[in-house]
């Protein structure tokens, strides 16, 4: 979405049109959704931390400071709603310890053994997410996931981009080491033609 | 670099391995459709309206504006026209007035005291009547009987004039009303009215005690001569030339009494009998 479309969208909503408003969430729901699942593992509790990120944002949006992009603004809610949740249910041990212990994907804050954990857990790639630090996955899901430049993930997570690409090595490092130690990991993985693209082009970071 | 990843092959597994893994995150995920859920909990908080009900808002809100300032505007031009109109209380009298409204307040409180003396009933002279007390003056009333009311030979210097005041005290007398009347002492004016209708005039110097003289006041145009009416101003000890009662006092504001009466027909015309008051007695 453009800018001129996105702030067309904006002052429509702000003026009450629901149709806008609308719009707005079928074009942001599904990254915000994905971010959010990527960083809990938790689908329900994605669901939860989308909808109210979104209705904060579309019941405040006459304070929206049109200098910036809404998406950046919908995600910095959408995180900070996260963080909160997890702080609510941060248990009394460090998680990468427990991570490392059970070998289990488990939300940093404390495991469920429920249902839809157990879906997640098939999923390899969240299991590897889990097992890294929250600051690491953060910045491999906004980096890999939702495609940010690294300028932007320094933007919104305050970092010095320096930092940023140190916990984006880290944690590939990190991901790629829960993964092979996975027992099935070499057998699931898709083995594809070798294709030597970098991801030079958005690790320099075009401002957004 | 691309050519050192090639001679490196544990660089380029790795590589591999990453990219496959990126790819991995871009595999659609599932998403659940909260747009309903979102707008419902937007409307809890905020509302929505259609855009029908938007226009509508929109130009009654205009609609609201104008108004207002129009009446803005209408209320400055008819101040402009009109400055009173809007005026709550009454602008304050400029200290120019204040001499007119001192006069003003004069005559009007003489004509509210001319209509308290018209409401007592005038009532004729009174002798051998025991007074009323009432504080702190009690004035006895003491005839006299034969009291030669000769007109003095040349005009009087100076006379005793009473004037209705507003702190006036009125004395039940012997069944009548008399009123204290504040006094003092000027210089004949030949064109009062008041001094030219009382027949007689009596020098102040043969009253060497007058302090207070207390009269029966009646102003009623049409009276009889049973009913003798002594108008404010000079006032004679007598209305009728044949009858002369005098009713001389002295108030004193400490509350002692002293009436002294000048007994005219005392060959000895300084004879004074001092009467106290009726405590005294």
């Amino acid at each position: 979405m453009d800018r001129h479309t996105e702030r067309d969208l904006i002052e429509r909503a702000i003026a009450g049109d629901r149709a806008a408003a609308g719009e707005f969430i079928q074009a942001h729901q599904a990254s915000v959704y994905a971010y959010l699942l990527r960083m809990s593992g938790r689908p329900h509790l994605a669901e939860d931390i989308a909808q109210e990120a979104f209705v904060r944002v579309l019941s405040n949006l006459d304070r929206f400071d049109f200098r910036y992009r809404f998406s950046t603004w919908l995600f910095t809610i959408a995180r900070r709603l996260y963080l909160n949740a997890v702080q609510k249910h941060k248990p009394a041990f460090d998680s990468e310890v427990v991570s490392r212990a059970t070998g289990d994907a488990c939300m940093a804050g404390g495991a469920v053994d429920d249902d839809e954990s157990r879906q997640t857990r098939r999923d390899l790639l969240q299991q590897g997410l889990m097992r890294l630090s929250t600051e690491q996955r953060e910045i491999i899901v906004l980096f890999h996931q939702l495609d940010w430049p690294i300028a932007l993930i320094s933007r919104h997570l305050g970092m010095p981009e320096g930092t940023v690409k140190s916990h984006l090595h880290r944690g590939r490092q990190k991901l790629r080491k829960a993964l092979a130690e996975t027992p099935d990991y070499a057998e699931r993985l898709d083995l594809v033609s070798l294709g030597l693209e970098t991801h030079t082009a958005r690790d320099e970071g075009v401002p957004d | 670099m691309v050519a050192g990843l090639r001679r490196d092959a544990r660089a380029l597994d790795e590589l591999v391995e990453m990219r496959r893994l990126a790819g991995r995150f871009h595999e659609p995920i599932s998403t659940p459709d909260l747009t309903d859920r979102i707008l419902h909990g937007v409307e809890q908080r905020r509302g929505f309206l259609s855009s029908r009900l938007r226009r509508r808002v929109k130009q009654g809100r205009t609609l609201v504006g104008a108004c207002a300032l129009l009446s803005l505007f209408l209320i400055a031009v008819a101040h402009r026209v009109n400055p009173d109109l809007f005026r709550l209380h009454a602008e304050p009298t400029p200290v120019a007035d204040l001499d007119q409204a001192v006069v003003d307040d004069s005559i009007e409180s003489k004509s509210v005291i001319r209509d308290v003396v018209r409401g007592l009933e005038p009532a004729g002279l009174i002798s051998g009547a025991e007074p009323v007390r009432r504080d702190p003056v009690a004035l006895p009333a003491i005839h006299i009987p034969e009291l030669a009311t000769t007109a003095p030979a040349a005009p009087p210097e100076r006379y005793i004039t009473l004037t209705a005041c507003a702190d006036a005290e009125v004395l039940a007398l012997g069944g009548s009303h008399s009123l204290i009347a504040r006094f003092e002492i000027t210089t004949a004016r030949a064109d009062d009215a008041s001094f030219a209708a009382c027949p007689v005039e009596w020098p102040v110097d043969r009253f060497a005690s007058l302090a207070v003289l207390t009269m029966q006041i009646g102003s009623s145009p049409a009276v009889s001569a049973d009913s003798p009416v002594v108008a404010a101003g000079v006032v004679p000890l007598s209305v009728d030339p044949g009858v002369v009662s005098a009713y001389v006092g002295r108030f004193d504001p400490l509350g002692r009494s002293e009436i002294t009466v000048d007994d005219r027909a005392n060959p000895q015309p300084n004879l004074r009998e001092r009467v106290s008051s009726d405590e005294d007695r």
